[in-house]
């Protein structure tokens, strides 16, 4: 499963930018962009309270997954 | 070694080699050959963007594996300062497949963050795979994650795993120290700790190897990366066995 399909199934939370042609091609930009997605995430969880961080964690992998009733 | 490896890659590759001829063409006989150049450059760009733009899952999961791609410990070597590898699980042995220990997260500004940093780690070479066992970790190396997971918890740091594995090592010495038993308590504490924790796929999520060092707050993959129940060929082994 690509990274676009899982994120439309909200199955992960975000998707990191290669360069062109893949992360190989470069490696110093594919650096800065996870640099920089590592600490926008961290910053956003660093002001939830710690049960607020477990709960929203439990709430994630209980909303996984979609069904249809037949 | 040539950037342009994979076969759907051969047309840059041709284009490539095409431009740097003619660029020594005009070094070399000393003549203006720069609109030649740039629309030759021009073409190369276009070529890129029809082929990377429109990827096959298949191209993807190639690209999720290039032996050139940046792995754990080159992310270590750009973006964290201050590496200190922790060993072992207290119970077996060392795990080179699964690493992890303290860093400091540099943020751009001359600041860092202490974070504890776990993930898969491959080889680029033959010897280098052996020990690493091609990123695919035992039980020792999930339970050394554990160990330093729950570190993190005691000292409030915050967790960044890299999940780059086609599985966890699916062999007789995997199961004789319990695989199953040493991911799914992970999955389980791992739902308890009380510090952030974030975890990124680098190359191949391969299914409960990615797991058992990824349950956490915020899921990130990269671009190419894959995330799976099962590596294709695993997959196609099974669906094709009779």
């Amino acid at each position: 499963m690509s990274a676009k399909d899982l994120l439309s199934h909200k199955l992960i939370d975000d998707i990191v930018p290669e360069p062109l042609g893949g992360a190989h091609q470069m490696h110093e930009e594919t650096a800065r962009n996870l640099q920089n997605a590592l600490n926008k995430h961290l910053s956003a969880l660093e002001k939830l309270d710690r049960d607020e961080l477990v709960n929203q964690r439990y709430e994630r992998y209980r909303q996984m997954g979609e069904f249809k009733e037949a | 070694m040539n950037l342009y490896s994979l076969e759907f890659e051969k047309p840059i590759q041709e284009l490539e080699k095409q431009l740097e001829a003619l660029r020594q063409k005009a070094t070399e006989q000393e003549i203006d050959l720069h609109v030649e150049i740039s629309q030759m450059e021009r073409k190369v760009e276009e070529t890129k963007r029809s082929i990377y733009l429109e990827l096959t899952p298949w191209q993807r999961v190639q690209i999720s594996r290039h032996p050139k791609r940046p792995y754990l410990l080159d992310y270590v070597a750009m973006i964290f300062e201050n590496f200190t590898e922790l060993h072992g699980d207290r119970r077996f042995g060392d795990d080179k497949a699964l690493i992890g220990g303290f860093a400091h997260l540099k943020n751009g500004n001359g600041k860092t963050r202490k974070v504890m940093l776990i993930g898969h780690q491959k080889g680029r070479n033959t010897k280098e795979n052996i020990l690493r066992n091609f990123g695919m970790a035992h039980p020792e190396g999930y339970r050394k994650a554990l160990r330093l997971m729950q570190m993190a918890a005691k000292f409030n740091l915050p967790i960044i795993t890299m999940i780059d594995t086609p599985g966890a090592y699916p062999g007789v010495q995997s199961e004789q120290r319990h695989i199953a038993e040493s991911i799914a308590l992970n999955l389980r504490e791992m739902s308890l700790l009380e510090v952030p924790i974030i975890s990124v796929v680098l190359g191949e999520g391969g299914s409960g190897g990615a797991l058992g060092i990824g349950v956490s707050d915020r899921v990130l993959m990269f671009e190419n990366a894959y995330y799976s129940v099962i590596s294709p060929e695993g997959c196609a082994a099974i669906l094709w066995s009779g």
